[in-house]
C-alpha cells in the first residue's frame, strides 16, 4: 500500500470535520473580525457598505470605554477569587478522598453531581436560595444575623456570584486534583517518610510538586471557562445592580444584542480573545518542559 | 501503605461539604414538588405542605401556563423540551460522526494535527456572545435565523473541536499495530478503520457522545441569541420565566430546570470514569 | 560474640483477610555485616524490609536495633535507610535538594547540610551534578542518588530493595563494585533483598533464603551453595539448580539398597555405608533406623551427574535438549519418565535424542526428609568404591 494512498486516506477522513469548522466557525470569525474594524450596525443597510474605520473601535474601548474596563477587571478579579477557592476546597476535598472510609463511591459521585447541573439551572436555583424571603437569609437569621437582600447590594450580589461558581465547579478540581493525587507514585513518599519527614512535609515537598503539572491543568481550563462566564450571571443578577457583576461576556452580550453595537461588540471579543490567550501561555510556562517531556 | 482512616473531625467536615454540595438540589427538587402555596411563602417552606407533581402537568399545559396569568411567559414548555431534545440529539450525532473520522485522521495520518489544538483552544475561549454576532448576521441573511438547522449547525460547528480531540486521545490510546495486523490479513485502510479501530473504542465514543451531549444540551447563549418565536430550547425557557414579573412562577420553573437536569446527572453518573478526561479535553487520563 | 546490630524475633505479618505476607521469621545481623535476603519475588522480601523500617507494623513478634525494640519508633527516626527498587528520587528537585531532602527534614543548619551534601556528592561522585534536575539522569545516576541521598543522614543500617535490577549490565557490574566500596568504606550493616543469585553470593557474607514468608536457611555466602538446607534452598539456587527426586528407598535382603523414583530405579552401595550425621553417629546406628522402605528426596547437582559409558553408568536416559553456556552445556534428560538435568563440557560430544549414561558419586547425594523438606545429615561413605 503507497505512501501516497495512506495521505490521501487520511485527508478523506479529516476533511468533513475542517470544511464544517471552516464554514461554520472560521468563517464567521472571520466577518467578526472585519466588522471590528467597521462601524456597522443592523440599522445601516449592509455589512459590505459599512464605513472602515480602522481601530477605532479598538482605540474607543480602551481609552474612553471604563465600563469595558471595569468589566475585564471585574472578570479577572472574579476569576481569581472562585479559582483560588475552588482550588483550596478541591484539595482539600481531594486529600479526604485519600482517605478510607465507607460509601466512598457514593460520596464521589455526590460531590462531583453539581459539575454535572446545567449553568442556566444553577443560576436559577441560586437565585430562589438568595431570595429575601429564601432559605439563605433563613438559615442566617437563626445564626442571629439579618438577612440582607443579595442582589440590591453590589458587593452582595458579587459574593452571590462567588459563591454561585464555587459550588458549580469545585468538583471539577476536586475531580483533576484526585485522580492527580491517584496517579502520585507511592514510594518517593515512603521514601519521604523514612528520610523523616512528617506527613506536612511530605505533603509540601514531594507530593504538591508532583501534582504541580495537574493543578495547571486545572487552572487553565477553568480559567477559560471562567473568562466566558455568562449562564449563571445572566440568571442571577444580569449583570446587576447596576453593573456591578456585570462580566466580560454579559457586556459583550448587551453590546451587541440590547444596544444592536455589533462591530464595537466584535472589537472587543477580539480584545478579550488576545488577552484570554495570552493568559492561558502565561499559565501553561511553568510546566512547558513537563508537557513536553510526556509527548516524548 | 495502607490509606489512613477518616477520623471525626474530618467527618464532619467532609459532612458540611456534603450539605453544602446537596442542599442547592435539595432546594430546586423540594421546590418543584410545592403546591403554589408554599412557592413564595415567607419565610421559606423547606418540606412542600403537601408534595405535588401538578408542576410537571402545568408545565404542558398552555391553559394552565396562562391561567397564572404571568406575564410574558404563555407558552407552555413542550415547544422547549421538543427544541432541547431535537438540536442536543441532531447536533451531537454529527458532530461526533465528523469528530470520529476527523479523529482518526489526525491520529493515525496525523493530518492537522499542529493547527487543530489552537482552534480548539481558541474556539473554547472565545466568548460566545462575540461568535453570535457573526452568526446572527449570516444566518439573517440566508434565513437560517430562528431555526433548528441553523442551531443545530452552530452547536456543531462549537463541540466539533471537542468531540475530535476527545476521540483522538481515545484513538491514541490504541496501539497502530492492531489495525496494521487487519490489513495484513487484506482489509483495506478504510475497512480496518470501520471495523477494527471503531469498535475498540466504543466505551470512548460512548463517554464523548455523552459529553458532547451534555454540552449542547447545557448551551444557553447561542439559542438565546438566535431562537425567536419559532424555535426554544429549555434553558431558554428557563430564563424566560425569570424575566417574567421576577419569577413567581417558582414550582412550574423549577419543575423544568429539575426536568433539565435529570438527563445530565444520570448521563454523568454513567461516565464518570472519563468524566475528568473529558473536562479537560484528555489533558488527565484517569 | 559481639551483639547483633539487628534482631528479627518471631517477625509477623498478616493482612486483611488471612494473608500472610512474613511468617515468623528469626533473623540476627551483627554490625558491618551484609545480609542477602534472596527469594522468589512475591515471598516477602520487600514486605519484611517495610517492617524493618517502619512503614508498616508487625501483626506480632519484635524488631531490636543495637538490643532495643524499636517497634514504637516511627519511621524515618530508626536510623535504619532503605534505598527502593525504583530510586523513588524526587524527580522535581535538583540532585542537590534530593540529597539534602533528609537533613533539611530534620531541621539541620543550612551551612552543615551544604557540607554533608558536597561531601556525599563526591563519596557517590555526583558533585559535578549537583544542579541537574533528576528528572534528566539515567539510570545509574538515579542509583547513586538514591543511596547518597540515605547516606546523608548517616543511618547505622542501609536496606537495598532490589538496587541493581534495574539496571543495564554494564552498570550493574560497576554498581556492584561500589556497593562494595560503599561497605567497606563505611562500615555499613546492609541487607540486601534480591531475587539474584549471582548478585547475592557476590555481595553478601551471609545469605538468608526466604520462601513464602519464612526464612527457610541462613548460611554463609559460601557454604550455602555446597550445602543447601531444604528442598527450596537446593531447588532456587545454583545454575541450573541440582535436581530433586522423589526416592523410596528399599532395603534387599543382602544390605543392599535399590532407590525407586516412579520408573526410575537405582542402585545404591549397602546400607552399611550410609552415615549418619546427625548426632555425630556412624553406620551402625543409621541402618537401625533405617526402616525396611523409606522416602526422601534425593538431591542430585547436575555438575555432579557426568558423562559416563552406559555400561558403566549409575543412571542412563534420553537426551531432550542441549543447552550450550559458553564453557559448557545443560543436558536435560529424561531418565524413565524423570526429567533431570546435567552439565557436559563444550563442545557437546552427545547429540539430541541420544540415549546416554551418567556417573554419580554415590557420596555426591544430598538427602531431604519428606515431610519437612529439611536436609538430612545422611551420607554416603566415599569409602564406598575404595
Amino acid at each position: 500500500m503507497g505512501k501516497k494512498n495512506a495521505i490521501s486516506i487520511g485527508r478523506m477522513f479529516t476533511t468533513p470535520g475542517q470544511l464544517v469548522s471552516l464554514l461554520v466557525l472560521v468563517m464567521p470569525l472571520a466577518v467578526a473580525f472585519y466588522m471590528s474594524f467597521t462601524d456597522w450596525t443592523p440599522t445601516r443597510g449592509s455589512l459590505a457598505q459599512a464605513e472602515f474605520v480602522g481601530l477605532e473601535n479598538y482605540r474607543e474601548l480602551l481609552v474612553w470605554d471604563t465600563r469595558f474596563l471595569e468589566a475585564i477587571g471585574r472578570t479577572l478579579a472574579l476569576s481569581a477569587i472562585c479559582l483560588c477557592l475552588e482550588f483550596l476546597l478541591g484539595l482539600g476535598l481531594a486529600v479526604l478522598f485519600m482517605r478510607s472510609f465507607r460509601g466512598k463511591r457514593a460520596l464521589l459521585s455526590a460531590f462531583l453531581t453539581p459539575m454535572m447541573v446545567l449553568p442556566v439551572v444553577v443560576g436559577y436555583t441560586f437565585w430562589m436560595l438568595f431570595q429575601t424571603n429564601g432559605p439563605v437569609n433563613q438559615v442566617l437569621q437563626l445564626l442571629g444575623m439579618a438577612g440582607p437582600e443579595w442582589f440590591k447590594d453590589s458587593t452582595l450580589a458579587f459574593a452571590a456570584v462567588v459563591i454561585t461558581e464555587v459550588w458549580h465547579w469545585t468538583p471539577l478540581f476536586f475531580l483533576i486534583l484526585l485522580s492527580g493525587l491517584n496517579a502520585v507514585p507511592e514510594n518517593p513518599i515512603r521514601a519521604a517518610v523514612i528520610l523523616g519527614a512528617n506527613p506536612r512535609q511530605v505533603f509540601w515537598h514531594v507530593v504538591l510538586p508532583m501534582l504541580r503539572p495537574v493543578i495547571v491543568v486545572a487552572f487553565v481550563i477553568r480559567t477559560m471557562e471562567v473568562i466566558k462566564l455568562f449562564d449563571e450571571v445572566f440568571m442571577l443578577t444580569r449583570g446587576g445592580p447596576g453593573s456591578s457583576t456585570e462580566t466580560i461576556s454579559l457586556y459583550i452580550y448587551k453590546l451587541a444584542f440590547n444596544d444592536f453595537q455589533l462591530s464595537y461588540g466584535a472589537a472587543a471579543a477580539f480584545m478579550v480573545l488576545v488577552g484570554s490567550l495570552l493568559l492561558v501561555h502565561l499559565l501553561l510556562t511553568p510546566i512547558k518542559d513537563q508537557l513536553m517531556e510526556d509527548r516524548h | 501503605m495502607a490509606p489512613r482512616k477518616l477520623g471525626i473531625p474530618l467527618a464532619v467536615v467532609m459532612g458540611a461539604g456534603l450539605a453544602f454540595t446537596l442542599f442547592p438540589i435539595f432546594w430546586l427538587v423540594m421546590t418543584a414538588i410545592k403546591p403554589p402555596i408554599d412557592w413564595n411563602a415567607s419565610p421559606a417552606v423547606w418540606l412542600p405542605s403537601c408534595p405535588t407533581f401538578i408542576n410537571f402537568l402545568t408545565l404542558f399545559d398552555p391553559d394552565a401556563i396562562r391561567e397564572y396569568g404571568v406575564g410574558g411567559v404563555s407558552q407552555s414548555a413542550t415547544a422547549a423540551v421538543f427544541g432541547s431534545i431535537l438540536a442536543s440529539v441532531a447536533s451531537t450525532c454529527i458532530s461526533v460522526c465528523i469528530g470520529l473520522f476527523s479523529a482518526i485522521g489526525i491520529s493515525r495520518y496525523s493530518k492537522g494535527s499542529r493547527s487543530t489544538p489552537l482552534v480548539i483552544l481558541s474556539g473554547r475561549m472565545f466568548p460566545p456572545a462575540a461568535i453570535a454576532v457573526p452568526f446572527v448576521i449570516i444566518f439573517s441573511t440566508v434565513s437560517l435565523i430562528d431555526s433548528y438547522v441553523g442551531l443545530i449547525a452552530v452547536y456543531v460547528a462549537v463541540t466539533l473541536p471537542f468531540s475530535t480531540w476527545m476521540l483522538k486521545s481515545f484513538v491514541d490510546d490504541l496501539p497502530r499495530e492492531i489495525e496494521e495486523a487487519a490489513m495484513l490479513d487484506g482489509m483495506t485502510r478504510v475497512k480496518a478503520h470501520l471495523t477494527v479501530t471503531i469498535p475498540l473504542i466504543k466505551g470512548g465514543l460512548f463517554s464523548t457522545t455523552m459529553l458532547v451531549f451534555i454540552l449542547n444540551w447545557s448551551e444557553f447563549m447561542f439559542a438565546l441569541v438566535l431562537s425567536y418565536s419559532n424555535i426554544s430550547t429549555i434553558p431558554v425557557q428557563l430564563s424566560k420565566y425569570v424575566t417574567a414579573t421576577a419569577g413567581t412562577l417558582y414550582g412550574v420553573q423549577a419543575a423544568l430546570a429539575v426536568l433539565a437536569m435529570l438527563p445530565l446527572v444520570a448521563g454523568g453518573f454513567l461516565i464518570q470514569g472519563h468524566l475528568a478526561r473529558g473536562m479537560t479535553f484528555g489533558a488527565i487520563k484517569q | 560474640m559481639t551483639r547483633p546490630k539487628l534482631e528479627l524475633i518471631s517477625l509477623l505479618k498478616k493482612y486483611d483477610g488471612d494473608v500472610v505476607a512474613v511468617d515468623g521469621i528469626n533473623l540476627a545481623i551483627s554490625p558491618g555485616e551484609t545480609l542477602a535476603l534472596l527469594g522468589p519475588s512475591g515471598c516477602g522480601k520487600s514486605t519484611t524490609l517495610n517492617l524493618i523500617v517502619g512503614l508498616e507494623q508487625p501483626s506480632s513478634g519484635d524488631i531490636r536495633v543495637d538490643g532495643d525494640s524499636v517497634l514504637n519508633v516511627p519511621a524515618g527516626k530508626r536510623d535504619i535507610g532503605l534505598v527502593f527498587q525504583d530510586y523513588a528520587v524526587f524527580t522535581s528537585m535538583t540532585v542537590y535538594e534530593n540529597l539534602a531532602f533528609g537533613l533539611k527534614m530534620r531541621g539541620v543548619p543550612r551551612k552543615t547540610i551544604d557540607a554533608e551534601v558536597k561531601e556525599t556528592a563526591r563519596f557517590i561522585a555526583m558533585d559535578d551534578m549537583l544542579e541537574v534536575k533528576a528528572r534528566d539522569l539515567g539510570g545509574s545516576e538515579l542509583q547513586r542518588v538514591a543511596i547518597g541521598r540515605t547516606l546523608v543522614t548517616r543511618p547505622s543500617i542501609l536496606l537495598l530493595d532490589e538496587p541493581l535490577s534495574n539496571l543495564e549490565t554494564d552498570a550493574r557490574l560497576a554498581m556492584r563494585q561500589e556497593l562494595r566500596r560503599l561497605r567497606s568504606d563505611l562500615g555499613l550493616t546492609i541487607i540486601y533483598v534480591t531475587h539474584d543469585q549471582v548478585e547475592a553470593l557476590s555481595l553478601a557474607d551471609r545469605i538468608a533464603v526466604m520462601s513464602d514468608g519464612k526464612i527457610i536457611q541462613t548460611e554463609d555466602a559460601e557454604r550455602i551453595l555446597r550445602m543447601p538446607g531444604h528442598t527450596h534452598v537446593a531447588g532456587f539456587l545454583g545454575s541450573p539448580p541440582m535436581n530433586l527426586l522423589y526416592a523410596d528407598i528399599m532395603k534387599a535382603d543382602d544390605g543392599s539398597l535399590l532407590a525407586v523414583a516412579g520408573a526410575l530405579s537405582l542402585s545404591l552401595p549397602p546400607l552399611s555405608l550410609l552415615l549418619d550425621y546427625s548426632g555425630g553417629m556412624d553406620c551402625p546406628a543409621a541402618l537401625n533406623r533405617m526402616p525396611e522402605r523409606d522416602a526422601f528426596i534425593f538431591g542430585l547437582r547436575a555438575e555432579d551427574l557426568t558423562l559416563a559409558p552406559r555400561d558403566d553408568a549409575f543412571l542412563t536416559g534420553v537426551v531432550t535438549n542441549i543447552e550450550p553456556r559458553g564453557g559448557d552445556c545443560i543436558l536435560s534428560l529424561d531418565a524413565n519418565g524423570t526429567e533431570l538435568k546435567a552439565v557436559a563440557p563444550s563442545p557437546c560430544p552427545v547429540g539430541e535424542q541420544e540415549h546416554v549414561g551418567l556417573k554419580l558419586e554415590p557420596a555426591d547425594i544430598f538427602f531431604f526428609d519428606r515431610n519437612s523438606n529439611q536436609r538430612l545429615e545422611l551420607r554416603f561413605s566415599r569409602e564406598a568404591d575404595a
